[in-house]
């Protein structure tokens, strides 16, 4: 099988981070599963989201976490869990992904 | 005098993009009456290294699905790495619904990320939004 082939999906939960405009998660490739979004807490989180308005620096204390599927090929087929060595090959010399701190955030 | 030139032109034959080892994926988000929420991306995906992948189809859409007290700017966008699609609206009427269709062939580079968002500035109210993406990928 070829590194680049995706055979399925693998669900994680995993950190949320704000890049200054937007909420994101720090990995190449993801899609978020809906209604995951926690801690669920008034005026600040919701299943789904931050509120408008809500103070950033209350919301980031709460370290929010959601549900991502991640595809297979960035996943270690024995632990299940998501490969640091695998992300950096399939990303080899691309700074963003291929160093030493990759997926430490999440 | 005959001068001759020294350049010699090699012509290799190539196979098409879709002959390369091509692979597909997707990134894909729907969601159904959702609070109001800053901007939140939904998905992402990087093109690997050493591979190139073209945008093959995508569409966003949105709808209010019950009204804002106070209405804000409401919709899905997504980039790759360049704005693909914006669907927008600040109409509070139940029902509202925009939907965008993306237009295939946009080509995108190893390590360029595209990624699809969502967002609701309104005050109280739901939306609903969904964003897709499809990416052929191939040797460089």
């Amino acid at each position: 099988m070829s590194q680049f082939e995706i055979r399925k999906w693998v669900r994680k939960r995993v950190r949320v981070t704000f890049d200054g405009a937007n909420w994101i998660v720090n990995l190449p490739h993801y899609q978020t599963v809906p209604g995951t979004w926690e801690p669920v807490t008034e005026e600040l989180i919701h299943e789904d989201g931050v509120f408008p308005g809500a103070d950033m620096d209350k919301v980031l204390a709460l370290l929010p976490t959601v549900e991502v599927d991640v595809p297979d090929r960035l996943v270690d087929e024995t632990t299940g869990e998501l490969s640091k060595e695998k992300v950096r090959a399939l990303y080899r010399g691309i700074p963003k992904w291929d160093h030493e701190k990759v997926l430490e955030d999440l | 005098m005959v001068q001759e030139s020294s350049l010699a032109v090699t012509i290799v034959a190539r196979a098409a993009y879709y002959d390369r080892n091509p692979t597909h994926t997707s990134i894909t988000d729907i969601t159904f009456q959702v609070a109001p929420h800053v901007n939140t991306s939904r998905g992402s995906y990087t093109v690997p290294a050493l591979r190139k992948a073209m945008l093959s189809s995508g569409n966003g859409g949105v709808e209010r699905n019950t009204a804002a007290t106070t209405v804000g700017a409401f919709g899905s966008s997504a980039t790759a790495p360049t704005q693909v699609f914006k669907s927008y609206s600040a109409d509070n009427t139940v029902g509202v619904k925009i939907f965008i269709p993306v237009s295939s062939g946009h080509i995108m580079n190893p390590g360029e990320q595209a990624t699809i968002f969502d967002e609701d500035l309104s005050t109280a109210g739901t939306c609903s939004f969904s964003k897709v993406l499809n990416f052929v990928e191939f040797d460089a």
